[in-house]
């Protein structure tokens, strides 16, 4: 991850606008879509595993409901 | 009140147009500066108060009252729910005359103007409270005005006119300009607390916080045991009649849950609305656009007042110059392209800072939500997205002002502020850089043995060496030494020259250069023909 903090920021923005452009309906589709196409990059079955580990929310923060 | 009448009719007393008419006033200029309103306007507006600012606040003699007033802060704190998520502090800086945020009350600096008005300069400035302007028409020679005082309607007539009115500025409306941009539904209600609190000076921003579930508040330490409170307020949630009761409760709420059990008042609230603003353009002839009146920029990146104060710093020096006809008028035209680019920057790192704040749409909150919980966790990684970033000052990198660098990359970025530095002066008395530069015209030559640079520009010199100045003995201009990291920061050698202009901006670097080629950059900066 060597991002800088512009680069870091556009990215932000752009998931921001594009998860807003994907509506209410296929925003999990795509952000899932997303996480697939990334993991053909990331190209490494443990580190993939690792994030998906460290992106599974912790229980006192799930919303319920 | 001068018989002659003012060079300068200024618009507005805030802020820009005190700024403004100290800048004019230092150079000779006559200006008359008319306010609608019955004296100082007071409540709660600026508090944050720039490194850059300082630097021209310390240009017009104010920098010292400023900061004895002020609380100066380098902490920002970012809160996620319960949690403390980020803390960024800006690094000491002892190459700095001034530190990076002071805050300080908005009513407090344009006291502080019109005392310096009254003091230095009453004879070339003249104030009218109680006095609007109605109404203009802007010819080729000069500017006429309709005025509403209390003796009743009066008209006056000057040959330049610096609209200063602020955010519903009467000047922009009768001139038929409108303002472009975004803006914002959500709504903040601003809280002023005294309170007697031992917590540090620093920005505290809480996201989503157990005393306001969704949304987001911001606190900074004011002078006097005041603190400011800046509360989001979802919409559907409370009609406009009891915002502010249903606030200052969730105010208590919030401070008993920060442990500031102490008794608090509320001496002020106001509400408020995000807006990205900004004119097309901000000369209309002999009319100029200047601060608020200009552009509004949402609040939560501090750089409203800023960036008017850089304005008005930008503006004096050029309508100075066209009236002594020292520049062609130009140069005016290059106010509106400069400032309004510098806007543009403005506004977008504060519509970053106001999207954080407050996400506007189902995606940007699902992000930040994502955002604060990776953050909670432990992902560092993502805190610069967390940075308000509300320092720094935005140069003007394709000024038509500016002579190119080239491909030889001498001196700091042509457009930027020049570096502050320590340095000494012949007397062998410590200060800084900042209390010699900003002011006029300057060459700074770095020299350590003399060059060959005595042709007569009609501009200030500075040499700085790295020595000591005995050998520099015969030099015309200033004479410093370099008492810290001068050419580190400036990124020059011996032999280098570089012009910066009376606002602090730098025009133009040159590497041993002859005498024509800065003769060029100084007629390019003056908008003149070269020689
Ligand atoms: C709640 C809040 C918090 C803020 N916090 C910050 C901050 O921390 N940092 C920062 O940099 N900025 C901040 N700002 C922005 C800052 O207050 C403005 O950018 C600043 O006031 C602009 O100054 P100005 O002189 O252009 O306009 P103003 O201060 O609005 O002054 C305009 C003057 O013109 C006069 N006037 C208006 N119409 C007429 C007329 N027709 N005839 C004659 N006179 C007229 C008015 O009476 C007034 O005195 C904040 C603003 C708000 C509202």
């Amino acid at each position: 991850m060597n991002m800088t903090p512009d680069q870091l920021d556009s990215v932000y923005i752009t998931l921001c606008e594009t998860a807003d452009s994907a509506g209410e309906a296929d925003e999990s589709e795509f952000l899932t879509r997303l996480v697939l196409l990334l993991a053909l990059d990331v190209g490494d079955p443990e580190v993939i595993r690792r994030r998906i580990n460290e992106a599974r929310m912790p229980v006192a923060a799930r919303r319920t409901g | 009140m001068t018989a002659a009448g003012p060079d300068v009719l200024i618009v507005g007393a805030g802020p820009t147009g005190l700024v403004t008419a100290l800048g004019l006033a230092q150079r000779g200029i006559r200006c008359e500066i008319v306010d609608a309103d019955r004296g100082i306007a007071t409540g709660s507006r600026a508090l944050g108060i720039s490194r850059r600012t300082l630097q021209i606040l310390d240009t017009l003699g104010v920098s010292a009252a400023c900061l004895e007033k002020g609380v100066p802060w380098v902490g920002s704190r970012s809160y996620y729910r319960d949690q403390e998520v980020f803390y960024l502090e800006l690094p000491e800086e002892p190459d700095e005359a001034f530190p990076a945020m002071l805050n300080l009350a908005q009513e407090d600096v344009v006291r502080i103007l019109l005392e310096q008005i009254d003091k230095t300069v009453p004879d070339l400035v003249g104030i009218r409270w109680n006095t609007r302007l109605e109404s203009l028409q802007v010819t080729a020679d000069q500017v006429q005005v309709q005025l509403d005082t209390l003796d009743g309607p009066t008209k006056m007539t000057a040959p330049w006119l610096v609209a200063c009115d602020g955010a519903r500025s009467t000047v922009r409306e009768r001139l038929g300009i409108r303002l472009e941009g975004e803006s914002w539904n959500t709504r903040y209600v601003i809280v002023d607390v005294r309170l007697h609190s031992d917590h540090p000076a620093e920005r505290r921003a809480w996201f989503d916080p157990p005393s306001n579930p969704g949304s987001t508040v911001l606190m900074h330490r004011q002078p006097d045991d005041v603190w400011r409170l800046d509360y989001q307020v979802d919409d559907e949630e409370v009609d406009a009649d009891n915002l502010v009761s249903h606030v200052v409760t969730r105010v208590r709420e919030h401070l008993d849950h920060i442990g500031e059990t102490g008794p608090m008042e509320v001496v002020w609230t106001s509400t408020y609305r995000a807006r990205a603003l900004s004119a097309p353009t901000y000369r209309h002839g002999r009319a100029l656009l200047s601060g608020d009146a200009a552009h509004l920029i949402p609040i939560f990146g501090i750089r409203g007042l800023n960036s008017a104060v850089e304005d008005a710093n930008n503006l004096s020096w050029k309508i100075a110059a066209v009236i002594h006809d020292r520049a062609s008028d130009a140069l005016l035209d290059t106010y509106s392209t400069e400032r309004r680019a510098a806007a543009h920057t403005n506004l977008a790192l504060t519509t970053r800072a106001t999207l954080l704040m407050s996400p506007p749409t189902r995606g940007y909150e699902l992000l930040r939500r994502a955002l604060l919980g990776l953050v909670a966790e432990g992902h560092d990684e993502f805190c610069p997205l967390l940075n308000p970033r509300q320092t720094g000052t935005v140069g003007h990198p394709d000024s038509v002002l500016h002579t190119p660098s080239g491909s030889s990359e001498v001196g700091p970025g042509i457009g930027d502020v020049y570096p502050d530095a320590r340095v000494c002066t012949a007397e062998g008395e410590r200060g800084y850089l900042s209390s010699h530069l900003g002011r006029r015209t300057t060459l700074v030559v770095f020299a350590d043995v003399p060059m060959p640079m005595d042709v007569p520009f009609d501009v200030e010199v500075v040499t700085i060496t790295q020595k000591t100045r005995s050998h520099l003995e015969n030099r015309s201009g200033q004479v410093l030494v370099d008492a810290g990291n001068t050419y580190t920061r400036w990124k020059v050698q011996p032999g280098d020259v570089v012009l910066v202009r009376p606002d602090g901006h730098i025009a133009g670097a040159w590497r041993y250069p002859d005498a024509t080629a800065v003769a060029a950059g100084i007629a390019r900066l003056q908008r003149k023909e070269a020689p």
